[in-house]
């Protein structure tokens, strides 16, 4: 009984993404036209521009949106058709339009940037785009800098981003499918893949993810990833984000998918495994043995991020017979003033490192270089000589906070941060035991996760040696023909015919 | 429902018989039969090896269909799910048993100030965790983690090769059959949980996947030998009479391991190694107790709360009636060892015969 009522007291749920537009069909009478609009819809709207034309139409624009040379064209043609008298010019326009019947479309192309024209006598608008939005000019992406790569990086646009990634790639098999999300914001996200090679099952299922998102604005993508991922609590990431075109343009070469969103630089692809995200585009400009060798450096780095402070917790707490006997007497000694156990020096220099880094982020870059000085003298030196934290203390969170800028995927060096943290009290808890708990739960968390199905550690966990080509190791690329698996349609198909040593067979003509 | 690889399932078999022989087991069978420690562990691989083609060659009669299942169809509904049940028990006192070697193990060696209890729990939790992940993940990870164990195994065991004497091994061949049985029961308990494989070749995709005997073999082999290597090395560094005495042999077998003057001991990083895969194996046998509970009760949901319920049984089982190193190893060397001939001996040879007669034995009337 209760939950009946409990049921029947419950409001209607309102969403402002479901007001419904007032639909009305268009006047043959310009003037009651331009005030059904002023009065219904744009009311209080300053930058709406409307006006008639002797009578024989009616224009309206919003000119915040509006190209004014455009519009200066279209109102000279239409005054010169009003001077002549000829309605028939209309069927002429030198510019691309279409027409509409209703008030409900018509508003939409108004604040879409459109220019509407409403004729006396007829029962239909023209609309025509005039749309100008300014856009940044195409820089290299500050986030993602590379030495020998391109200097491009993503814009606010998506045209301007579809044209960055089709000049990559000249083929007829690079397919572009547009579809609105936002049921306010109408935010335009474009799906780009290679046909014959992305996955159809991976495709369709992106497709369906996104046809299910139901928002009333999309701001950014990353919007649509917390909407579209397989696990949606995940800590780390499991869609890719890259602001830069060569690297977009190689995932879709892979077969993989890339995802658009109007008004945000950053380019989602999937699927990917967390051994791409240590992957940077230097990486494939470079020597195998110079890629390699990065890739090392930054899986150790990933590793010194998470774990660094705990292990030195767990050693000085829990297992001081394992540090050889010169190390421990030094770190004695520099703890012989420290009147804190492990965990809060460590801790105390994390946390404070942590508001450095964000007070860098948020400040002019002027007042940045300040907060760095003041970080390393005032709360570096002054903690230790006050006896707060010991100097090896500094010298492991200084070390652990490098690697963290290591870690070329922004998005996963915060989720590791964020762990580190855990791994300090387990291992302030239970020494090695913590760790190695901690690191076995996360392994199989992470095990168990899937990008559009694919799996996170892939090609480690699960094991196919034939995939480790490309993962902490660079191997020529010359050898790496086959794609990975379970990201393209045919497990036969091959990127290109492999050859062992494509080089031997011009040295023999040497010989 | 998604399945694992042949690959995978040589992988979860490996981890398990790679983790514990070596923990305990050559103290005791020192004691007992002394330098001559190759012969149980020679009988008792040939003995696991038999276990598993036997094992093998009957679940892949019935492909898809779970352990219980075939026990099911073999024994009757009744008999069959009593074998069922009884098998849960077997898998859910080795999750215990490994569970309580790694706390022990961890509470004496290095954390001895920190309540035995909080260690258990957060064992216990991570098993539960594993079990709630499914067979699946754990297949997937065991890849890497088989890897490094084996790897870091092989690295202990070359490593301490030079310390080996082998005037310990003299005389080689026994003069009396003294304490052999009693080894080679020791020395089975822990190979013959080879018998893991029964409840996990269901598990493979059996459609798209073929049948990689010999790599199973290959491996099933490799960590038998492997492990066997281990343990007959610290009759050559420690001495048979020395060894007796060493309850974690393996763990002074690592202090042995010198890295130049600064790294002076190193146990600490292999232990924790070991723990990381002996934490693994405690979660696979806790998943396959619950799924053989689960199945052979011919209950498929995928409900959370009996996986909860054992994992408190567990917890009470071992505080109860294993709380220390002491209890644990009376446990195991006094009984457990002996009802594992009933689980990896008795049983599996009724398996066989149930099979043969019922099946081969009605096709070829029918026929």
């Amino acid at each position: 009984m209760w939950r009946k009522r409990k049921k029947k007291q419950a409001p209607e749920k309102q969403f402002a993404s479901r007001f419904t537009t007032k639909d009305q069909t268009i006047s043959h009478k310009v003037q009651t036209n331009l005030d059904y609009l002023s009065s219904n819809y744009l009311t209080n709207t300053d930058d709406f521009v409307f006006f008639p034309l002797e009578e024989k139409f009616g224009v309206a624009y919003i000119e915040t949106l509006a190209n004014d040379k455009k519009v200066k064209q279209i109102l000279n043609y239409l005054r010169k058709a009003v001077a002549k008298e000829e309605t028939s010019m209309l069927e002429q326009l030198p510019f691309s339009y279409k027409k509409e019947t209703s008030f409900k479309h018509v508003i939409q192309a108004l604040t879409r940037g459109n220019f509407a024209v409403f004729v006396s006598n007829s029962k239909e608008a023209i609309i025509i785009d005039i749309l100008d939005i300014k856009e940044r000019a195409i820089e290299e992406p500050a986030a993602e800098a590379t030495i020998k790569g391109p200097r491009e990086g993503f814009t606010e646009s998506f045209q301007t981003n579809i044209s960055l990634i089709r000049k990559r790639i000249f083929s007829h098999r690079l397919k572009v499918e547009k579809k609105k999300a936002g049921t306010i914001s109408q935010t335009e996200i474009v799906l780009m893949y290679l046909d014959g090679v992305a996955s159809e099952e991976i495709i369709n299922e992106i497709k369906k993810r996104l046809s299910r998102i139901e928002l009333d604005a999309v701001q950014s993508s990353n919007q649509i990833q917390s909407f579209i991922k397989d696990h949606s609590y995940a800590i780390v990431p499991l869609v890719g984000s890259s602001e830069r075109p060569d690297k977009i343009a190689a995932n879709i070469m892979e077969g993989k998918i890339a995802i658009l969103v109007d008004g945000s630089p950053f380019v989602l692809y999937g699927p990917i495994s967390m051994f791409s995200l240590l992957q940077a585009p230097d990486d494939y400009y470079d020597s195998m043995y110079i890629a390699t060798l990065l890739r090392m450096i930054r899986f150790a780095a990933l590793f010194v991020t998470l774990l660094l402070p705990s292990l030195y917790i767990a050693l000085t707490t829990f297992h001081q017979e394992m540090i050889p006997t010169a190390l421990a007497l030094s770190i004695a000694a520099g703890r012989e003033t420290v009147p804190f156990p492990a965990l809060i020096e460590t801790l105390f220099m994390e946390i404070i490192f942590e508001f450095l880094r964000e007070a860098g982020l948020r400040l002019p870059k002027a007042i940045g270089n300040t907060i760095s000085i003041v970080g390393a003298l005032v709360i570096g030196d002054a903690a230790v000589r006050a006896g707060f934290v010991s100097p090896l203390v500094i010298i492991i969170v200084s070390i652990t906070a490098i690697s963290s800028f290591i870690i070329p995927n922004y998005s996963l060096g915060v989720s590791f941060r964020i762990l580190r943290f855990v791994f300090i009290f387990l291992s302030a808890s239970f020494g090695f035991f913590g760790i190695v708990w901690g690191l076995l739960g996360l392994y199989l968390y992470l095990s168990s996760l899937r990008s559009f199905g694919y799996p996170y550690l892939a090609p480690h966990a699960p094991l196919f040696p034939k995939g480790l080509n490309d993962t902490i190791f660079r191997f020529p690329l010359f050898q790496q023909a086959r794609y990975q698996k379970f990201t393209v349609d045919q497990p036969s198909l091959k990127r290109f015919p492999s050859k062992l040593n494509p080089g031997k067979k011009y040295r023999k003509k040497d010989d | 429902m998604l399945r694992i690889t042949q690959g995978q399932i040589t992988s979860l078999i490996i981890l398990t018989l790679l983790v514990q022989i070596y923990v305990f087991a050559p103290a005791v069978m020192a004691e007992h039969v002394g330098q001559h420690l190759w012969l149980p562990l020679l009988l008792a691989i040939i003995a696991a090896v038999i276990l598993m083609k036997m094992m093998l060659w009957i679940v892949e009669q019935f492909p898809g269909k779970s352990f219980p299942a075939v026990l099911h169809y073999l024994f009757g509904e009744f008999c069959g799910g009593v074998l069922g049940i009884s098998y849960f028990v077997y898998f859910f006192v080795l999750f215990i048993i490994h569970a309580q070697m790694i706390v022990t193990t961890f509470k004496v060696l290095f954390l001895p100030a920190t309540p035995m209890i909080s260690i258990l729990l957060l064992v216990l939790l991570l098993c539960l965790y594993c079990s709630l992940l499914g067979i699946e993940v754990l297949a997937r990870a065991s890849n890497m983690i088989v890897i490094l164990l084996a790897v870091t195994l092989t690295f202990l065991a070359l490593s301490v090769f030079p310390e080996v004497d082998l005037s310990y091994y003299q005389p080689v061949l026994p003069s009396q059959a003294k304490g052999f049985a009693y080894s080679t029961i020791v020395a089975f308990a822990s190979y013959g949980q080879v018998f893991l494989i029964a409840t996990l070749v269901p598990f493979v995709n059996y459609k798209n996947e073929r049948r990689k005997h010999r790599k199973i073999f290959a491996g099933v082999v490799f960590a038998l030998l492997l492990t066997s290597f281990i343990v007959m090395e610290e009759i050559g560094v420690f001495s048979p009479f020395e060894l007796q005495r060493l309850q974690y042999p393996t763990v002074e077998l690592i202090t042995m391991i010198q890295m130049g003057e600064f790294m002076e001991r190193m146990e600490i990083f292999l232990v924790t190694i070991w723990a990381g895969a002996i934490l693994l194996v405690s979660g696979i046998f806790f998943s396959v107790s619950v799924k053989t509970f689960k199945q052979a009760l011919n209950r498929n949901k995928n409900g959370k709360i009996l996986d909860v319920i054992l994992i408190i049984v567990g917890f009470i089982c071992i505080v109860t009636l294993l709380p220390d190193t002491s209890s644990l190893l009376l446990f195991i060397f006094d009984q457990w060892v002996y009802w594992c001939l009933l689980f990896q001996v008795i049983f599996p040879i009724l398996i066989l015969i149930t099979f043969i007669i019922r099946v081969k034995v009605r096709n070829h009337a029918a026929n």
